[in-house]
């Protein structure tokens, strides 16, 4: 499909002027989406065209119509009831008018962005039984082309005609049976699209996979553990580099000047117990850097050698261009899960180590690892943050990430593996009554230092948000969508949508409205500025 | 680091238990509904086995302790040293509820394998011995003492088959789900293990006025009360000037000068006697 000159003309002023856009009212302006357009997707504010919203994991937005000052009239535009309950963990795509979707169980809808009336809905037929650790989730799909990819709880990637929900190729990457399954959101960059197996819980051995966008030809597979002879395989004793796990279930983040994809690495198994697997056990709780073109590693740094505590580096890789020490630099932050932040600075409570000795590797502390009797450490096995988007905001220059207060008690239990079983070597336990505790905090990147923080009485599992209009979206576990201010982290409003969410807030703008989106419970709830307050303020 | 001992709370108050009268149980008590009828019994394959004994005491204190307390000796949950269950004796009544749980108790199942439910259970017989503790179908004062007793004390904070007050637990069928030194303690000293459910919670306004009560809700946001007349209270926390959480219980004390030990008797008898309906 091509572009008429008319509508290319609207998508490149659509920051100057929305007026624009008000033309094609009611119309779905569709065009292919182009590695182009990916490249630059922070300039076309009004779709979220990938995961992130951008390649380098910003989680940002440049529109602004929404802001501090009107936030407070924010109101329910249109509620998106899905299938079924449970973790509806998705990050929606918006493209051109077009919301494209994931629920539960591996269902694929596409939906008007303005009503949130589905056109299209694909159901993935999944067998009886498929394994997973921690629900039948689903994070997104990605868009290339005319095409937008799902990869499923049974271990395929599926490519879907982004008109018609039609499948245009199916392709099974590894054996469902054995734990292998996908949950995130494919990463779409030139002709090719990136997923990164689930199953660190299941004894799998994890890799990332580039799939040909157009075909579904596998054109590389980068294994997250080096099989014999490969360098990094000698840190697993014995033959555990079989079933170490080493998952790699979240979208990574890419960087088209060096032609690199990073990725977060997950946990060894089995995750509680050790002893069986001696050494650092790489690229577990790595980030790895791979050439895009062949799979090739470029470099890794290892968050937390031999794991045991089920820390996933898995979580979303930020890119940031700074002046770091005087000089432009190239930085990558990520916010681990084992609560020591790359730049060496902790957050509030983790009792496992003393921060990060001079070769980057953390200073553990005697007595924190798991043993039979119980041994109580912080931060409990779900991490100070996990899956939750951080954000960057290029405005205020801040670091966004929610994070969680929870301790937990690691018991191990020695396990022989077996096929298609839980893999954990052990389990954690909470002290009765004793209360997580959760906040969202704002950080310089290049410190680590404490802007703000804005406390919730839970530890939540939604990811942040930011905007142009110096608003930062968060959720919380008791249900609340909530708009703090981005500079002071001030609440300005929140809505109780009546349930926990489990999923990172997204923004989007349709004929010069723009719109906040959130799923919780098993609804998807898009708000925007109330008609009169708009018009008020001469938006119409 | 700390080793965490799951230890729940002290048993201070067994002592005074200890005039365990060895009679004959209330009906009700020694055959409960449901109870006693398997057909198909099967038979422990580890029963006896010390190293099965071994695994199953890493299992239990590890999944089970923290409510059913060390050496199984009741806590939160009942005692297990009696060998015998509100549903049945027999080792098939066990191997069903470790591994499916008591669905619509607070008495949730398990995820293990066969053997593994077999070794906790091998466990539990091989505490059949211990001394010191009283089951919940030895404790025999005067039940109907007892039951006078709570209707006048009571009632009006708890509902025993929905007749009495809300601001407490529901405590129809209480007796099958603790112990009785538990009981005992939840009535001597009532502050030493308040749940998170009934959180004591005191509530001052901007302007100084206090509230306290029973948490029903709280959020990042919000806080919703009931306090000792039932009333329901809700308050945005920007309006308040601060929430206190108390340790405290709103149960008041229960001292030897206001019960005696004859009528804590006659009260946990009673108490031991609630088990709800069959399930
Ligand atoms: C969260 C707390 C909790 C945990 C953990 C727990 N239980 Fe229970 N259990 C209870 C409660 C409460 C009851 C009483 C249920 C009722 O009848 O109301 C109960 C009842 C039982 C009973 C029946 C007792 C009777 O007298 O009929 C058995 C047997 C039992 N539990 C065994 C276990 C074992 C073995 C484990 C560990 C594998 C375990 N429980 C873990 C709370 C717990
Ligand atoms: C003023 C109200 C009030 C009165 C009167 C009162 N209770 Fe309570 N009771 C509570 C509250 C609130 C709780 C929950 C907090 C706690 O565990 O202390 C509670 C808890 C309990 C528990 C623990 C329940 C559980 O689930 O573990 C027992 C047992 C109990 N009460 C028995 C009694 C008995 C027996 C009496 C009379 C002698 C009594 N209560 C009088 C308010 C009351």
């Amino acid at each position: 499909m091509s572009l008429s000159a008319k509508q290319k003309t609207m998508r490149r002023n659509f920051s100057v002027s929305c007026l624009a856009l008000t033309i094609f009212l009611g119309d779905f302006v569709w065009a292919q989406v182009t590695f182009e357009r990916l490249l630059k997707a922070r300039q076309e504010p009004h779709n979220w065209l990938t995961y992130s919203g951008d390649y380098a994991g910003w989680h940002h937005s440049q529109l602004k119509e929404i802001n501090a000052g009107n936030v407070e009239h924010l109101a329910v535009q249109w509620v998106y009831q899905s299938s079924v309950q449970g973790k509806f963990e998705v990050s929606p795509l918006v493209v051109d008018g077009i919301m494209y979707i994931s629920e539960i169980n591996n269902r694929a809808v596409a939906l008007d962005a303005r009503t949130g009336r589905a056109l299209w809905k694909y159901q993935h037929e999944l067998p009886e039984k498929v394994l997973y650790c921690c629900g039948p989730v689903n994070r997104g799909l990605a868009a290339l082309g005319d095409k937008v990819f799902m990869a499923t709880l049974d271990a395929h990637v599926v490519a879907l005609d982004a008109k018609t929900g039609r499948v245009m190729w199916d392709v099974e990457a590894a054996d469902y049976r054995k734990g292998y399954a996908f949950t995130l959101a494919p990463l779409a960059i030139k002709d090719r699209v990136i997923v990164g197996v689930s199953g660190g819980e299941f004894g799998i051995r994890g890799f990332i996979d580039a799939y040909e966008a157009e075909t579904g030809k596998r054109i590389w597979r980068f294994y997250t553990i080096p099989g014999p002879g490969e360098p990094g395989n000698e840190t697993w004793s014995g033959d555990s580099w079989k079933r170490g796990s080493a998952p790699a279930w979240l979208t990574g983040a890419y960087d088209p000047e060096l032609n690199l994809i990073y990725w977060g690495i997950g946990n060894p198994g089995p995750d509680i117990y050790g002893d069986d697997r001696l050494g650092d056990n790489l690229y577990s709780n790595c980030v790895v850097a791979l050439d895009a073109d062949t799979g090739h590693l470029r470099w890794y740094f290892q968050f937390t050698p031999h794991d045991v505590h089920d820390w996933d580096a898995t979580l979303v890789p930020v890119l940031l261009d700074l002046y770091f020490g005087g000089h432009p630099r190239k930085l990558l932050v990520q916010a681990n899960r084992n609560g020591q932040f790359l730049l060496a600075k902790q957050f509030g409570h983790q009792t496992w180590a003393q921060g990060i000795g001079p070769n980057g590797r953390p200073v553990v502390l005697p007595g924190s690892d798991p043993s039979p009797e119980g041994t109580y450490v912080c931060p409990s096995i779900n991490g100070v943050t996990n899956w939750m988007s951080p954000s960057y905001s290029p405005q205020t220059g801040f670091f966004y990430v929610a994070v969680r207060d929870e301790c937990q008690v690691y018991f191990t239990t020695p396990q022989p593996y077996e096929e298609g079983r839980l893999f954990w070597g052990g389990t954690t336990k909470n002290i009765p009554d004793e209360k997580d505790r959760g906040a969202l905090l704002a950080l310089d990147p290049l410190t680590g230092e404490m802007k703000w923080e804005f406390k919730y009485y839970s530890a939540p599992w939604a990811g942040v948000l930011s905007t142009a209009g110096a608003l930062v979206f968060s959720a919380d576990m008791e249900g609340y969508l909530i708009a703090l201010d981005a500079k002071t982290g001030k609440s300005l409003w929140n809505f109780q949508t009546g349930n926990a969410v489990f999923a990172s807030p997204i923004t989007y703008a349709l004929s010069g409205k723009q719109y906040v989106v959130i799923p919780a419970g098993a609804a998807l709830f898009a708000f925007a500025l109330l008609d009169p307050v708009l018009s008020s303020r001469g938006h119409r | 680091m700390t080793k965490v001992n799951w230890a729940s709370r002290s048993k201070t108050l067994t002592v005074i238990l200890c005039f365990i009268l060895a009679c004959v149980l209330p009906a009700q008590l020694a055959q409960p509904e449901g109870a006693g009828q398997q057909s198909d019994e099967v038979k422990n394959p580890l029963a006896g086995n010390p190293e099965a004994i071994k695994q199953g005491k890493i299992f239990f204190n590890r999944d089970c302790s923290p409510c059913h307390g060390i050496e199984a000796r009741g806590g939160r949950g009942p005692d297990l040293i009696s060998g015998r269950s509100t549903y049945g004796e027999g080792d098939t009544t066990l191997f069903k509820i470790i591994s499916k749980g008591l669905p619509g108790t607070e008495m949730p199942g398990g995820s293990y394998k066969d053997d593994e439910v077999w070794m906790i259970i091998a466990f539990l017989r091989s505490l059949a011995t211990i001394e010191n503790v009283i089951s919940r179908d030895q404790i025999v004062g005067d039940h109907y003492a007892g039951e006078k007793l709570f209707v006048e004390m009571c009632s009006q904070c708890h509902q025993v088959n929905r007749r009495g007050g809300r601001l407490g637990p529901d405590l129809s069928r209480i007796g099958a789900a603790r112990s009785i030194s538990y009981l005992a303690e939840s009535i001597r000293q009532a502050g030493n293990d308040v749940p998170r459910k009934y959180q004591t919670v005191v509530a001052v306004t901007k302007k100084g006025n206090r509230f306290a009560g029973v948490r029903l809700n709280e959020d990042t946001f919000s806080l919703q009360l009931m306090d000792q007349q039932e009333n329901f209270h809700s308050w945005l926390k920007k309006d308040l000037k601060e929430v206190i959480y108390e340790k405290r219980s709103l149960m008041p004390d229960y001292d030897e000068q206001i019960l005696s030990q004859k009528a804590l008797q006659d009260l946990l008898t009673y108490l031991a006697s609630l088990r709800g309906k069959r399930l």
